[in-house]
């Protein structure tokens, strides 16, 4: 057995789930926890070992890696791997659960599946399977505890994403009728003038796969799943479903070559700039802290697609971006899910004085928070000062000033918000409402990934000035 | 130049029979949906009494009318004896005056005569008729856009907005003719004509009732007046249910020679075919509830829909 | 003309119909015959491709959709309408008729003209080349007005039909094809079985309360 074959690690990367799965279905209530937090282990360590081996390649016709699908890989491995383990906790505080403890694992592995197949295959329209497999596996997720708006919420999702996944498959037969071809490596080492019929199907699969990556107009779903779904689910729907969705709009986007013409990028970044300033204004006045998490992560992913249309170091940008929000949202969406449970209510106003009533998880969330919202050091910063800088460079000064309002926006609604929770005045709540006291264990998976989150950051600084000294001078902007 | 005696001919006849044979239709369609009702119903001849006894009796005008009151059943007479003589009813050559009104022309003359019934229903300062001509404005929003998209469907399949050639056209290309465009254009025009002479499941006429249209802008009028509005409720029931036969839906049959023998064969045939539209309309009388007053605009909705689907049909399908 | 352009143009006509009538038909008992009308047309196409073409994929997939769009979700979309009376209507659906039907002719002329600008003179030009682009407009139309659970189900298997429809017309030999359609499928089948399962099993807040929850 060789231990360097690629081949050897994307199998057990794309079989550990499902067999986790499989068998989670059949075990007992115990064992099928301490099956998929061990699948979920072998998936992650499995995935890392791509990374660091640097995978690339293509084996039969179906499947092949990357650098971009190796990151992608690992990012959706690890946060499955830390929902896994976050799980338990949560899973034991909802009194009547719609799911028993095997089927939710089995679930949660068959989503984590569905991911991780979309990212390691080269056929565009085995990319929508998988894509189109995470709606299925996911939305009985949402309902797990069982309550009216969770169902409708459940309802919305599998409807509008479903419906936007049509489009991006019409997308795809426009694309396969344009270019005689669904192999999405061999097209993008090929790419094609853009013709019209291409750029009809780059904007459908925009709208198409901007359904599932919540871009606005078609964003709608997106605060309702991820404030109803149970906080580990919230957690993979922000910090990886989403980022999974950009890779198979990435990869569709890649077809065109570069450069791209400005009217095709110009969409695009005008629904990255739409998208991350409407929810931005939307954080402002939400009630709800699982739904303010929410629209912070729609207002990252607007960030991320004016990265990618912008191109360049903006792209580079998004990746980092990206990575960083995922550890760091997920972070988030935990401590949000250790609150619900001490609180039972998720809305803002009634949760007060976490400081005291708990220390652990109000600290954590107060660093997960200011982590999404690009705050030095933390990688999400590097991320955002890359876009910034990459629409500079190329003289784009009004998205520019869009995405730093946007991003001023959200550091001041996000932060104000969770501050007044942790930090505000305890209103002397009654110790009837109060869910078991907070333990230790339950906070060791957030700050796992905020210290991920950081530690991007701190690696990926000192390399930023050079890069942005580079990216400028190649395209002939003067640095100061 | 010398007078073409046939044609002349053809002409008179066609407009006596529009005239004359209108308010017998009118009777048997009476007639045969009392029989459909298990009733004996009154005679086939009875258009023609009332119209004799309408015309014989005084006419009684409201104070404050002006002469549109009275002006108006003359001018929607006027109307419709022009579309009488330039629409393929019993020739299928066109006659001498028809040039003078193409097909949108013709629905132009249909709308002048409502616009000044609907005018003469105002004038007239009552409730009831104001109400009357009210609804009959607020369907006709969507009934005229139909006619007159209807007319273009057809000029655009067959090349031509003349009645006759359209005529022409279809009886003889049987792959137009059973063209989607042309069946959905068939479909969206009886559909209409349902609605314009006041047929189930849209008004069910001779009842009186408060959901009339028809005959709810006519409240004021009397006597000759009246007799002269009945009249033309028949004439445009007959002139639409040719148009519709002879155009749209069994545009074959009709001889060619111009003889008058061959004038009187087409009467015959062009009757054989108004009988088989009114056992269609028996039957769908009988077998329909009327749909609620707020409902017509959604019946109007869809024939307006097919319409503008047969030339989405004609776009995206091909015309044959 | 030849046969299969104008079985192609038979097909189109009906399809366009049943369109028009699913977005002016308000109650849901017509809706899931004409959804099932609309796909038997469809399947009939793909029968006709199939022998003509000798296309085995299109045979299968005809199969599939008569077996999954024609008789199972009808089927069990009537069995929930008969155990929930309430929901055979949509609410205030009345009034707004009118609207519909002219909003789906306005939506389709629309629709036909992008499509003229900017695909056509790429695409083969067979007979309704531009209805599946027409019909996944009008399934999104019928998905965003209306209210009702079941007949949002209806149009998705409306767009359901347009990528079928389209894969017949003119992405001929889509790899994958069948495993699509499967998927789509799939995800019908899992859509009624939420509303199967979940709907009945909670009960509660009603919409209005639901709906200020997940406001904002």
């Amino acid at each position: 057995m060789n231990l360097s074959d690629p081949l050897l690690w994307l199998l057990i990367v794309l079989l550990a789930p499902v067999t986790g799965a499989l068998l989670a279905v059949v075990a007992g209530a115990r064992a099928s926890e301490l099956i998929a937090r061990i699948t979920a282990l072998l998936t992650l360590a499995a995935a890392a070992a791509l990374l660091g081996l640097r995978a690339q390649g293509s084996w039969g016709a179906y499947i092949g890696l990357d650098a971009l699908s190796d990151l992608f890989l690992f990012l959706v491995a690890a946060i499955y791997a830390a929902s896994t383990w976050y799980s338990r906790g949560y899973l034991r505080s909802i009194d009547r659960p719609f799911l028993t403890p095997q089927r939710y694992y089995a679930l949660l592995g068959a989503f984590a599946f569905a991911m991780l197949l979309t990212l390691s295959v080269t056929d565009l329209g085995l990319m929508w399977i998988g894509l189109e497999g995470t709606t299925v596996a996911s939305a009985l997720l949402i309902v797990l505890e069982r309550r009216p708006t969770s169902v409708e919420a459940a309802w919305r999702y599998t409807l509008i994403a479903s419906a936007g996944l049509t489009i991006a498959l019409f997308a795809l037969l426009l694309l396969y009728e344009a270019t005689g071809s669904l192999n999405g490596f061999a097209l993008a080492a090929h790419p094609m003038v853009l013709s019209l019929p291409l750029a009809m199907a780059v904007t459908l699969a925009l709208v198409g796969y901007g359904t599932k990556i919540g871009l606005f107009p078609m964003h709608t779903w997106l605060p309702d799943a991820h404030s109803e779904a149970p906080s580990p689910v919230s957690a993979m729907f922000s910090g990886v479903l989403l980022p999974t969705a950009l890779y198979a709009f990435l990869r569709v986007y890649a077809v065109v070559a570069s450069p791209v013409p400005a009217a095709l990028s110009d969409l695009v970044i005008v629904f990255g700039v739409a998208t991350a300033l409407v929810a931005a204004f939307l954080m402002q006045r939400q009630r709800s802290y699982k739904r303010l998490l929410a629209y912070s992560s729609m207002e990252v992913m607007g960030l991320a697609v004016v990265g990618v249309g912008l191109g360049g170091i903006a792209l580079y940008g998004a990746l980092i971006l990206v990575v960083a929000h995922a550890f760091a949202k997920s972070a988030a969406f935990y401590c949000a899910g250790n609150v619900l449970r001490r609180t039972g209510t998720t809305r803002i106003e009634d949760v007060r004085g976490l400081r005291t009533d708990l220390p652990w998880t109000g600290a954590t969330w107060v660093l997960s928070a200011i982590a999404v919202t690009g705050t030095p050091p933390f990688g999400t910063f590097v991320g955002e000062l890359l876009i910034v800088a990459g629409a500079i460079v190329v003289g784009a000064w009004w998205v520019a000033i869009a995405c730093v309002v946007a991003i001023l926006l959200s550091f001041l609604g996000m932060n104000a918000q969770i501050g007044r929770m942790v930090f505000g005045a305890d209103p002397g709540r009654g110790s009837d409402t109060a869910g078991p006291p907070e333990s230790p264990r339950a906070v060791v998976i957030p700050l796992i990934n905020v210290s991920v989150a950081l530690l991007l950051g701190i690696i990926a600084i000192p390399y930023l000035a050079p890069t942005i000294h580079s990216a400028a001078s190649l395209l002939g902007g003067g640095v100061p | 130049m010398q007078p073409d005696w046939d044609a002349t001919i053809a002409t008179g006849a066609q407009l006596l029979v529009v005239l004359i044979l209108s308010p017998l239709l009118a009777g048997i369609l009476a007639r045969a949906k009392a029989w459909t009702e298990s009733r004996r119903g009154p005679p086939i001849l009875q258009p023609y009494y009332d119209l004799r006894k309408l015309l014989r009796k005084e006419t009684l005008l409201p104070s404050n009318t002006s002469r549109l009151f009275v002006a108006a059943p003359f001018v929607g007479f006027a109307a419709y004896v022009v579309i009488a003589v330039v629409v393929p009813i019993i020739t299928p050559y066109p006659l001498p005056v028809a040039p003078l009104v193409d097909f949108l022309g013709g629905g132009l003359l249909f709308a002048l005569a409502g616009i000044v019934t609907i005018l003469a229903a105002l004038d007239a300062g009552s409730n009831y008729t104001a109400l009357g001509a009210s609804r009959s404005v607020s369907f006709a929003a969507l009934a005229e856009p139909t006619l007159i998209v209807v007319f273009f469907a057809v000029a655009v399949i067959t090349g031509t907005n003349n009645p006759y050639v359209t005529n022409n056209v279809l009886s003889v290309s049987t792959s137009l003719y059973l063209s989607p465009t042309h069946l959905l254009v068939t479909a969206a025009f009886f559909l209409l004509l349902l609605v314009e002479t006041a047929k189930l499941p849209v008004e069910s006429s001779g009842l009186m009732e408060f959901g009339m249209l028809e005959e709810g802008r006519t409240y004021e009028h009397s006597g000759r007046l009246l007799g002269l509005f009945r009249w033309n409720s028949w004439l445009k029931q007959f002139l639409l249910f040719a148009v519709f036969v002879n155009v749209f839906a069994f545009p074959w049959g009709m001889l060619s020679d111009p003889g008058a023998l061959a004038t009187a064969a087409n009467v015959g045939i062009l009757f054989a075919k108004l009988l088989v539209l009114v056992g269609i309309l028996v039957l769908l009388e009988a077998s329909l509830a009327k749909v609620r007053l707020f409902k017509i605009r959604d019946f109007l909705a869809l024939s307006f829909s097919l319409a503008i689907l047969s030339f989405f049909a004609f776009a995206v399908l091909g015309g044959a | 003309m030849d046969t299969t352009a104008t079985v192609e143009a038979l097909v189109g006509l009906g399809i366009l119909l049943t369109a028009l009538y699913l977005q002016s038909e308000s109650f849901v008992d017509p809706l899931v015959s004409g959804i099932a009308v609309q796909s038997l047309l469809l399947a009939a196409l793909l029968g006709w491709l199939a022998w003509v073409y000798d296309n085995w994929e299109f045979g299968a997939v005809a199969v599939l959709v008569v077996g999954v769009r024609v008789l199972l979700v009808p089927y069990i979309l009537r069995r929930q309408i008969r155990a929930f009376r309430w929901r055979a209507r949509e609410i205030h659906a009345s009034q707004r008729v009118t609207g519909h039907a002219l909003a789906a002719v306005a939506l389709a002329i629309v629709g036909w003209f992008v499509f003229q600008q900017t695909l056509a003179p790429s695409l083969p030009a067979v007979p309704g080349v531009a209805l599946p682009f027409v019909l996944l407009l009008e399934g999104l139309l019928m998905l965003a007005t209306r209210r009702n659970t079941l007949v949002q189900v209806i149009g998705y298997l409306e767009e359901e039909n347009a990528i079928v429809y389209a894969a017949a017309l003119f992405a001929l030999g889509f790899p994958l094809f069948i495993e699509v359609v499967v998927f789509l499928d799939v995800l019908g089948v899992v859509l009624v079985a939420i509303i199967l399962s979940i709907q009945r099993d909670v009960t509660g807040l009603p919409e209005a309360e639901i709906l200020e929850e997940l406001s904002g």
